[in-house]
């Protein structure tokens, strides 16, 4: 994982959030996330998790409290301009595909905001690589698997090139080696020195590749620090009735001295063949 | 916007929820004939005043039945502006702007305002209307005057996912502004040429939405028998028949009243 | 008898070389859980729940017997009261703009009398843990109340066996467990459940069964412990964490023979054994 370099990518102070409809989703949300990380935010339907990371990129605007995404307050830009910097892939990718070519699809969003041309040639192609889309650049999306169309994405939104990518459920219905595959690409940017925020209800995933976990419960930050730390406080996730995943409480309830955050992680642990030397 | 402006709580404040569903339509129907016969001032506004008196004496909340009003204020607003600019006669004042003849008229004004009372007409008869009314015994009055249950049906599959679709849309809109595509950034006469980006989404997962729901009401049996039964139900009382023969009658007379001239 | 029979099916979609499901055989007992992995698993299910061929066309061969009755040659209207699907999205189901109008509508199409919907819509709500909520908005509901008024509405109906199409997608954890929660009760009472389901803490303690499709065919029906020790190559499978640990232990450790598939197994069978190498 990417070391931070200190300088933050997102900064929230004492955020709120009501909607027009009157219900306040966010009340009064402060935490920096520092450029490089890798962070996951958890919590209930309703729990202000979305509502914050819309934020991020823009899409909302603070009713109080002050945000900013790369020293820049979010009020002062729209929209549009922020998408230079903070990427945010939507759940459901049918809610933005529209052109009749996957090359089409990534390259409208560098269009958009303005990139050079040249640029966008070699954007395109990297993108491509990095989601594993090579050869579909002529197909038409709507025959693409439901997979393939989360890739295509997420590649059109990477191509913009935003030093911040943030991600709403992107594993929805996906196996065990999709998911492993998103998993080992979001590594790599992040290694690239990108910025991720992911939220997620499955908690595996967010034990598996974040170095920072946010636990929303009504409006607020819950909890904050690295996934061992968060599912170590059983009675505080208890209130969210989220549960850690199965081997780390399965850690807990036997009583060992170590919180296994995975299963590799824990054969790792077993003596013999195959065992690491003990890591952290 | 309101999900649905049909609530329950108002099944217990207002009478006017427990008329036929039928006799609501009628008034709908005579509001209209009302409307578009004359715009004579008085006869406009009589009725604008009778639909008032009928609000407060039937208890309907005036926020939520008016509130969607405002919608059509801005329509008002363009009617009554283009009819003032644009009616050669009664001219009140002109000016000379950038070589063009900039007119005032009167008539045009007071026309305007007339169009504009049609409007507020029918926009608040058809909102009382979805505000006391009760989609499902509305399907059930429907098919009680032997409209097959497929066709009444689709009132109440459009009002509840209409506002769904609508949704939608702003998801999408949001997914493509994260794209750099800002359509409210676009000059307004223009938008209508770039909303490529936003219907092509919208329309496939309206087609895919009404199919997973065709394959869901396919899967309840639905449309399986012509004798299919109701859990609701709808009864016609004297108010119901009292209000209809007034509606209509009134109706009826302002048509003649506009036909033959007298007004 | 088996209260689901499927022999030999094969179908195809129109316009795909590729059969979706060549020669798909087996059956499913009363009362029973099955749970369907693998491709091609909606397919299956819209073949279980009469949908296909029905509804979706295509090239169908084989028998699906749901009952006693042969799907192909049955009404939908008649199946739907021995077997109900429910799909993904909630949102999709409920069509009708309170709960009590859902739970009703399958009812009313089929010309059941008023008093009885009465009772059957009170039995199925109660079921599902939503007694009381036939006045409510389904717009208001959360997630997993959605997904529970869902299947009232199927219930209501009365059908033995229940098919369940990736039912806790769309929802938070506390939907996933309302759902579940649900579920465990109806295979009380004796319904038969077929689900295709991937979140395998959930659905490993309640499946008797589980099924792996691959390439159009059945690779593997076997109970849970059975089946995960036979896939633990398949790379597309997910698995109780403490099951893929006891798999990975495999060789390694002197292991006990049942392969746990719960929380609480995993600690019996495997806890001694790190208490002694962890200090």
């Amino acid at each position: 994982m990417a070391l931070s370099t200190g300088a933050s990518a997102i900064e929230v102070t004492d955020l709120h959030f009501v909607y027009p409809s009157g219900v306040a989703a966010l009340r009064g949300v402060s935490l920096t996330i520092a450029a490089g990380e890798f962070v996951g935010v958890i919590g209930q339907n309703g729990s202000g998790k979305t509502t914050l990371v819309k934020h991020f990129n823009g899409l909302l605007k603070p009713t109080g409290g002050v945000l900013k995404v790369l020293g820049v307050d979010t009020r002062s830009k729209g929209v549009a301009e922020l998408a230079k910097v903070a990427g945010y892939v939507f759940q459901n990718p049918d809610h933005q595909i529209f052109c009749n070519t996957v090359r089409e699809e990534i390259v409208f969003g560098p269009r958009n905001t303005g990139m050079p041309a040249s640029e966008i040639e070699s954007s395109v192609r990297h993108v491509m690589e990095l989601l594993d889309l090579q050869g579909l650049e002529d197909r038409h999306p709507f025959r693409l698997s439901r997979g393939e169309r989360q890739r295509l994405a997420i590649a059109s939104i990477l191509a913009m090139r935003p030093r911040i990518l943030i991600l709403d459920e992107p594993t929805g219905g996906q196996d065990r080696q999709q998911v492993s595959r998103l998993i080992a690409t979001l590594h790599q940017l992040n290694v690239e020195g990108h910025t991720i925020v992911l939220v997620t209800h499955d908690l595996e995933l967010l034990a598996e590749c974040t170095g920072r976990a946010l636990v929303m419960f009504q409006g607020e930050i819950l909890l904050d620090g690295t996934p061992r730390e968060v599912f170590r406080e059983v009675d505080t996730l208890k209130r969210t009735a989220l549960a850690p995943p199965q081997i780390t409480r399965w850690s807990l309830a036997v009583g060992l001295p170590r919180l296994f955050l995975t299963v590799a992680e824990a054969a790792a642990a077993y003596p013999g063949e195959g065992s690491g030397s003990g890591t952290q | 916007m309101a999900r649905l402006l049909y609530t329950f709580a108002l099944e217990g404040r207002s009478w006017v929820t427990r008329l036929h569903p039928m006799t609501m339509a009628t008034l709908v129907l005579s509001v209209a004939i009302v409307a578009f016969s004359t715009l004579h001032l008085g006869v406009l506004g009589a009725t604008l005043l009778v639909l008032l008196l009928f609000m407060v004496v039937g208890r309907l909340p005036t926020r939520t039945t008016l509130a969607p009003m405002v919608l059509i204020l801005p329509l008002c607003f363009f009617i009554t502006l283009i009819q003032t600019l644009a009616r050669p006669e009664g001219i009140v004042a002109s000016w000379n702007l950038l070589g063009r003849e900039i007119t005032i008229s009167a008539v045009g004004f007071i026309l305007g305002l007339r169009i504009t009372l049609r409007v507020v007409l029918l926009a608040m008869i058809l909102t009382i209307f979805f505000t006391v009314v009760h989609p499902a015994k509305f399907t059930k009055a429907l098919c009680d005057l032997r409209v097959p249950f497929k066709y009444a049906y689709s009132f109440t599959l459009a009002l509840r996912f209409l506002p769904l679709m609508l949704e939608e849309l702003a998801t999408i809109k949001n997914a493509q502004q994260s794209r750099g595509y800002d359509i409210d950034q676009v000059n307004p006469f223009l938008r209508v040429f770039r909303i490529f980006p936003l219907m092509v989404p919208l329309v496939l997962i309206a087609l895919r939405r009404a199919s997973t729901i065709a394959l869901a009401l396919d899967l309840r049996a639905f449309d399986a028998r012509p004798d299919r039964t109701f859990f609701v139900d709808v009864n016609r009382g004297p108010l119901d028949l009292g209000l209809r023969a007034v509606g209509l009658s009134a109706a009826a007379v302002v048509l003649i009243a506009a036909i033959a001239g007298w007004l | 008898m088996p209260i689901l029979s499927v022999r030999n099916l094969t179908f195809t979609y129109p316009g795909v070389t590729e059969p979706a499901l060549a020669g798909v055989s087996f059956d499913v007992e009363r009362g029973e859980c099955l749970a369907i992995f693998g491709a091609a698993k909606s397919t299956l299910c819209l073949c279980l729940a009469g949908a296909i061929p029905h509804l979706i066309s295509g090239q169908m061969e084989g028998e699906v017997i749901v009952d006693g009755l042969l799907t192909r040659a049955v009404r939908l209207p008649e199946l739907a009261t021995k077997v109900g699907m429910v799909l993904q999205d909630p949102e999709n189901t409920l069509f009708n703009i309170t709960v009590g109008g859902d739970v009703v509508f399958g009812m009313e199409n089929l010309g059941v009398p008023r008093d009885e919907m009465a009772a059957r819509m009170e039995e199925a709500m109660t079921l599902v843990g939503l007694a009381g909520f036939h006045a409510r908005m389904s717009h208001e509901l959360s997630g997993g109340q959605k997904q529970r008024a869902s299947v009232a509405a199927v219930l209501a109906m009365r059908p033995s066996i229940l098919i369940l199409d990736e039912p806790t997608r769309e929802l938070d954890p506390l939907g996933t467990e309302e759902v579940f929660g649900l579920l465990a009760r109806l295979k009380e009472r004796g319904t038969t459940i077929v689900i295709v389901e991937n979140d395998p803490d959930h659905v490993a303690p309640l499946a008797d069964r589980m099924l792996l499709l691959r390439h159009g065919r059945v690779e593997v029906l076997a109970p849970p412990r059975e089946f995960y020790a036979r896939v633990r190559d398949d790379p597309k499978i997910r698995f109780p964490q403490v099951t893929e640990l006891y798999l990975a232990l495999q060789g390694r450790a002197a292991l006990p023979g049942r392969i746990p598939i719960t929380l609480e197994e995993g600690i019996e069978t495997l806890g001694p054994l790190y208490r002694r190498v962890c200090h």
